[in-house]
């Protein structure tokens, strides 16, 4: 087409980056994307929060079983006495945690982004 | 008592013609109900844009801001936010618009210009609305749409500029040819 | 466009790429330790430090939790336990230097807090069944609340010198509650910084000091008192502690009622009307004082923050209206779908 000049394309380009941009910086979902994993101080495992399914981690004192869906996690069951752990429920934004501290199991969200650097309970 | 005469130039007839163009297209925008509220094709813009290019930057701001005030007066929309969103919109769109041609003034033609004026558009609006009405970060979910429609409508003004201004680059010869011919 | 059509498109190529790098940004190289300690996970966070620098600190942080843990635990065995069964039965015990250090500085937050900071109440903690690693189940019985309130032990009642504690007052118990976990705080801090760390945030169980920034300020988010997630967040600057006092935090119901972990010491019961409270300063440990005691001060905890020398703090009432004062509402970002009714309040 005539008048259409070599920078006319070049911000053609930067305006669609920008919607594209626009897209990914506000309309990502602020989910978690994998979660944690950590028996007694050591990283033990990074799953991705795609699918729903439930796990079992061997701790200090059993096994805990944990369910993994899209975006969060919680536990389901723990050779705990209290079930603090189980109690907490789904955790599901980057940063927050939940432990079965007498098993030394714990759950840590990863956001996208890291959205959150630390959680004040 | 003395009487003051005003002289007008030529420059100043085109500015008030533009300006009433877009004053007309602003209010009619204004009538009609948009799906989503702050969506709407930025015709009046097209007119600043058309500015811009036959006329300069000059005449560009004045169309541009007798626009957003006389077209506040007529809707009775003067300093409401409505108002205030209007001028960020056109205040941005020209700062746009300053900044490319000032940057790339050859190698910048009516769509580059049309693009950059619509997103600024927006752009501005957005910040606006933001610092002033509604500083929740929910504001900037509608964002993205938005811009796409800023995109969009920036291209078939672009679009419809370039046609205009090849339009009147015809038109001239031909002028031209009666001209002489008379 | 006219020729230069080639010329042109790898330039194009090479912006698409840029903008494509730029939507993904690299990982910030953070370093991250987590351990148990203090009945909770304590996760320090690094920014602008390789592993082989920070691991000889974070080690030695780490065993100086544990340490104290060993030492300030109230109701597993521990110093302060064998403390609190000399005083009971003897009416005082010999105190270690650094714990006397930590329980002169309880002291003085419980006098500046006009005694709603109580450090003294372990022996209303046990009797609330809060002493244990489960939660209870059941109210005491009215008559032995009112029995414990009636010889009220209070910090003024511990007398401090040349390294023992005396009391007359049998009741004294002393349980530091999360206060042990501001003083390690602090101290984490301090050892970190003294290894040349100066980026870093040290959370004990959502009890935080963040210090520096990464290439962003830190962020934190406090959590929403009755929903799960985020109510707001803050983003530290220069050298910061956030603590969040909640009801929700060690409670369990009894025929319809909400019974929590923050006693009222002047009531014997659970302090009613705030659901969540917040403060920033700079030391945990004073931190970790003012949180509770405005908790328990209720509607009158502008009082009680002027008194503590607190003035960033953020209240969130059990009808879920939010109360600020004007230094905090600054710093609060609020996260929700609909931002909450906030008022304003000024400290006296």
């Amino acid at each position: 087409m005539r008048g259409i000049r070599a920078a006319d394309l070049l911000v053609l380009v930067l305006a669609v980056g920008l919607v594209g941009w626009s897209y990914i910086h506000f309309w990502q979902r602020e989910a978690a994307a994998s979660l944690e994993v950590w028996v007694d101080g050591r990283h033990q495992a990074s799953l991705p929060l795609i699918e729903s399914r439930t796990l079992d981690i061997e701790g200090s004192i059993g096994t805990s079983r944990i369910a993994l869906a899209p975006g969060r996690a919680r536990f389901l069951d723990s050779p705990c006495e209290s079930k603090r752990c189980v109690h907490t429920g789904w955790i599901d934004q980057g940063g927050m945690v939940a432990a079965c501290l007498p098993n030394r199991v714990s759950l840590h969200l990863q956001g996208r982004d890291r959205r959150y650097d630390a959680i004040n309970l | 008592m003395s009487v003051e005469t005003v002289t007008t130039r030529p420059e100043d007839h085109r500015i008030a013609w533009l300006a009433a163009l877009a004053i007309a297209i602003h209010v009619l925008e204004a009538a009609i109900p948009s799906p989503v509220p702050g969506l709407k094709p930025g015709l009046a813009n097209l007119v600043t844009l058309l500015a811009l290019l036959a006329f300069g930057w000059r005449t560009a701001v004045w169309v541009s801001l007798l626009r957003v005030l006389v077209g506040s007066l007529i809707l009775g929309s003067f300093l409401t936010p409505t108002f205030m969103l209007s001028l960020a919109g056109a205040l941005a769109s020209l700062l746009a618009l300053g900044l490319g041609r000032g940057l790339a003034r050859r190698w910048l033609g009516p769509l580059g210009l049309s693009l950059l004026a619509s997103l600024g558009h927006i752009s501005g609006q957005f910040a606006l609305a933001y610092t002033l009405f509604i500083p929740h970060p929910g504001l900037w979910h509608l964002y993205p749409p938005l811009l796409t429609a800023a995109l969009i409508f920036g291209i078939l003004n672009g679009i419809i500029a370039n046609l205009a201004l090849q339009g009147v680059g015809r038109l001239r010869p031909t002028q031209q040819e009666t001209a002489s011919r008379t | 466009m006219r020729t230069e059509l080639p010329k042109h498109l790898h330039l194009l190529a090479l912006l698409a790429a840029i903008l494509l790098a730029a939507c993904r940004p690299a990982e910030a190289p953070l370093l991250e330790r987590r351990f148990i300690a203090l009945g909770t996970i304590v996760d320090i966070t690094l920014f602008g430090v390789d592993a082989e620098q920070a691991d000889p600190v974070l080690a030695a942080v780490e065993r100086d939790f544990h340490r104290l843990h060993h030492d300030w635990h109230a109701w597993e065995d521990s110093r302060l336990t064998a403390i609190n069964t000399a005083l009971q039965q003897g009416g005082q015990a010999p105190v270690p230097a650094d714990l006397m250090a930590v329980l002169e500085r309880a002291r003085a937050l419980n006098r500046s807090s006009d005694g709603l900071f109580e450090p003294a109440i372990g022996g209303l903690m046990a009797l609330w069944g809060f002493h244990s690693n489960d939660l209870p189940d059941r109210v005491p019985d009215a008559a032995a609340i009112e029995a414990w309130l009636a010889g009220r032990p209070r910090m003024t009642d511990l007398e401090l010198q040349d390294g023992r504690a005396r009391t007359d007052n049998p009741r004294l118990q002393l349980d530091l509650g999360a206060f042990a976990k501001g003083v390690a705080v602090d101290r984490a801090i301090a050892a970190l910084r003294a290894a040349g760390i100066d980026n870093a945030i040290v959370n004990a169980g959502g009890d935080l000091r963040a210090i520096g920034a990464r290439e962003r300020p830190w962020r934190i988010g406090i959590r929403h008192p009755r929903a799960p997630g985020v109510l707001a967040s803050i983003e530290t600057r220069g050298d910061e502690s956030i603590f969040t006092s909640g009801d929700y935090e060690r409670y369990f119901e009894a025929e319809g009622t909400r019974y929590h972990h923050i006693i009222d010491p002047r009531s014997g019961y659970p302090a009613r009307g705030t659901a969540s409270l917040t403060v920033i300063h700079t030391e945990a440990a004073t931190a970790d004082a003012a949180a509770p005691a405005l908790f328990v001060a209720g509607d009158a905890w502008p009082r009680t923050a002027a008194d503590m020398g607190i003035n960033r703090v953020m209240r969130v009432r059990a009808d879920g209206t939010v109360e600020m004062t004007p230094a905090m509402a600054g710093r609060i970002r609020f996260e929700t779908e609909t931002e909450p009714a906030v008022m304003l309040r000024e400290l006296p």
